[in-house]
């Protein structure tokens, strides 16, 4: 048995403040959207805490995203850009032998010691959508700091082009597609974790990962 | 008669100079210059001629008229707007037919170039833009013509400024707001569903004194009177913050003034001077008085932003009562339906290898 | 015979053209017609009940 350090530090880190956060905006921007609770009396600032809670996750989280993308090309071979796009032939089949396995259509998971090429390119279109609700809440939020030039470069340009309705739609949305992937993403780690016995779930806290007798480059 | 200035006809309506000179102060607040600025307000009322004016109501309700006739206590800002050379108006005017369009000629020829058209309600442009028309010419050639002489159009209302409730879906005939009808013409947008007369007379009183229309936004609305967000204005804005929110209709938080976000309220997405200025000679506005507002002012607002009493826009394509959070509600619950699923077989089928070894 | 056509009626609310055929001094077939249409009714339909009198308000 094997044990091999994949995931590094700012890689774990970034993943767990991530979670924070993107917990933090969901049940903030949630109550932003609809109030799912009355303040206690007129000092209580419930709204005005929720919405204070919602711009400094917002912050916190942008700035795990672009500690991320800059691993992205400086980090080890697990944390690279080459693992969340797929480019070669190689990472493509890993990609569709994974798929077919989680469709009960292929007996066994492909070997992947860092990410499965699915996951790599499923992250891909994830942190694409992180962008897309990044600018869409900049978008949102410069209505309140009118002629802000820095606002409007950071997203208030969206408003003209699609419209304050379609802007808050799409801000909405996204929280809901990342609702569903933090569910499916939660219970494949846990699946293939039981099915590989790689401690998987355990490598996002310590950064190993533990394998059975395989051979693997 | 017409070579009146137009203070010299409000001192004819009894108004005292120092009413007068309070007015001009109040109208450099409402264009948002400074009180210097008041002096050279007066000067231009003063002395320059009152302006030539034609008002044309094309697919409309005639509501913004009613918005100008109703005052019961007008404030001289109304008052300018009638002792201003109003040399055509359907509604108001005494001659019809023939003699009506007589006088409306009458301005466009002799006055080329050198009258305002107020423009009230929308442009039909389907077959043609038969769906309406005045002394046997449809609406669009009518607005060519006028507003194409005139030395400046205000398209007062929101169906003039950008379809209005003409243009809600479906649009069955096609209307669409002056400026997008006539692009060439110079046109400033008032919207409001009415609008309110307060900022038609300071515009005037704008282009008296200045000779210029004032400044103006995207939308070609001017930003002393639209370039504020109602949310950041509202007098219900402490309750927002502070979390006390009407749930339903004529609850408790109704009956003590709360924010009416959860009822629909579009003060977010809205900008007006409605909580500054209010309507009614000052008296109210719709959040004021209980009811959301549901940004009349705005480009497409009866569909852009959603139900009036809803705070999300529908799910493109989805029946009226679908809103993105009940979509996404629906749409997590399947996917946590799915795993399920997909645990319970992938178990079955593990159990079964299992058996196999 | 002669035809009148009054065309706008003014100091009403909305658009109305009146015309009227005379034969010997005496009315002998008159029409009215609203001439300006914006179909409300199409506009409310698929909406939420609860806003009707907000569009219909403005007829």
């Amino acid at each position: 048995m094997a044990r091999e350090y994949i995931w590094e530090v700012p890689v774990r880190v970034t993943h767990w403040v991530n979670v924070i956060s993107i917990l933090a905006l969901s049940i903030t921007g949630l109550y932003i959207g609809d109030p799912y609770a009355q303040g206690a009396d007129e000092h209580s600032m419930l709204m005005g805490k929720m919405r204070f809670f919602h711009f400094i996750f917002a912050y916190i989280f942008i700035a795990s995203l672009i500690v991320r993308v800059y691993w992205w090309f400086v980090g080890n071979k697990y944390a690279r850009l080459d693992q969340f796009i797929p480019l070669s032939g190689e990472r493509w089949k890993n990609l569709i032998d994974t798929a077919l396995f989680y469709g009960f259509m292929k007996k066994d998971l492909p070997h992947s010691p860092g990410h499965t090429g699915l996951a790599g390119f499923t992250y891909f279109f994830l942190i694409l959508l992180f962008v897309l609700e990044i600018i869409t809440g900049f978008a949102l939020y410069s209505q309140s700091h009118e002629g802000g030039a820095i606002w409007t470069l950071l997203g208030g340009w969206m408003l003209p082009v699609l419209g304050v309705g379609m802007v808050r739609f799409i801000h909405h949305v996204i929280m809901w597609l990342i609702a569903v992937f933090v569910i499916i993403h939660v219970y494949i780690s846990v699946h293939n974790n039981i099915i590989e016995k790689n401690s998987l779930v355990m490598s996002i806290f310590n950064g190993y990962k533990n394998f059975q007798d395989r051979q693997h480059h | 008669m017409k070579e009146e200035s137009l203070f010299e006809s409000l001192l004819r309506r009894g108004v005292s100079r120092r009413d007068f000179m309070k007015f001009c102060t109040s109208m450099a607040a409402t264009l948002a210059l400074p009180t210097a600025f008041s002096a050279q307000i007066a000067e231009a009322l003063e002395k320059k001629q009152k302006p030539y004016v034609v008002w044309l109501e094309l697919s409309d309700c005639a509501g913004d008229s009613e918005a100008i006739l109703r005052a019961s206590r007008p404030t001289i800002g109304q008052l300018v707007l009638d002792v201003i050379s109003l040399e055509y108006h359907e509604t108001i005017m005494a001659p019809s037919g023939h003699s009506a369009e007589k006088s409306l000629q009458d301005v466009v020829k002799n006055h080329k170039g050198k009258y305002i058209a107020i423009v009230e309600g929308a442009i039909p442009l389907k077959d043609g833009g038969i769906y309406c028309t005045v002394g046997g010419r449809t609406a669009l050639e009518i607005a060519k013509e006028v507003c194409g002489n005139a030395m400046a159009t205000l398209a007062v209302g929101s169906c003039a400024s950008f379809g209005g409730v003409a243009a809600a879906k479906p649009n069955p005939t096609q209307c669409v707001g002056v400026k997008e009808a006539l692009p060439s013409a110079t046109v400033v947008n008032l919207p409001g569903c009415p609008v309110n007369p307060e900022n038609v007379t300071a515009t005037v009183v704008h282009f008296l004194t200045f000779g210029a229309l004032p400044a103006l936004d995207k939308n070609h609305r001017p930003l002393f009177a639209y370039g504020k967000r109602i949310h950041d204005n509202c007098e219900r804005r402490p309750h927002f913050d502070a979390g006390q929110f009407v749930k339903k209709w004529g609850d408790e938080g109704h009956r003590l003034g709360w924010c009416l976000y959860e009822v629909g309220c579009k003060g977010p997405q809205a900008y007006m001077n409605c909580p500054t200025i209010r309507y009614n000679e000052g008296t109210s506005w719709p959040v004021m008085a209980g009811h959301p507002c549901f940004a009349c002012a705005m480009p497409q607002s009866w569909d852009a932003l959603g139900p009036i009493y809803s705070r999300l826009p529908n799910v493109p394509g989805a029946s009226y009562q679908a809103t993105a959070d009940k979509v996404g509600v629906a749409v997590v619950g399947a996917a946590a339906a799915g795993v399920a699923a997909h645990a319970i077989i992938r178990a079955s089928t593990s159990k079964g290898k299992q058996e196999d070894k | 015979m002669a035809k009148i056509a009054i065309d706008p009626v003014t100091r009403i609310e909305g658009h109305l053209r009146l015309e009227v055929e005379i034969d010997g001094g005496k009315v002998k077939d008159a029409w009215a017609s609203g001439t300006m249409w914006r179909g409300m009714e199409l506009i409310v339909k698929n909406r939420d009940p609860r806003e009707v009198w907000a569009i219909l308000s403005r007829i």
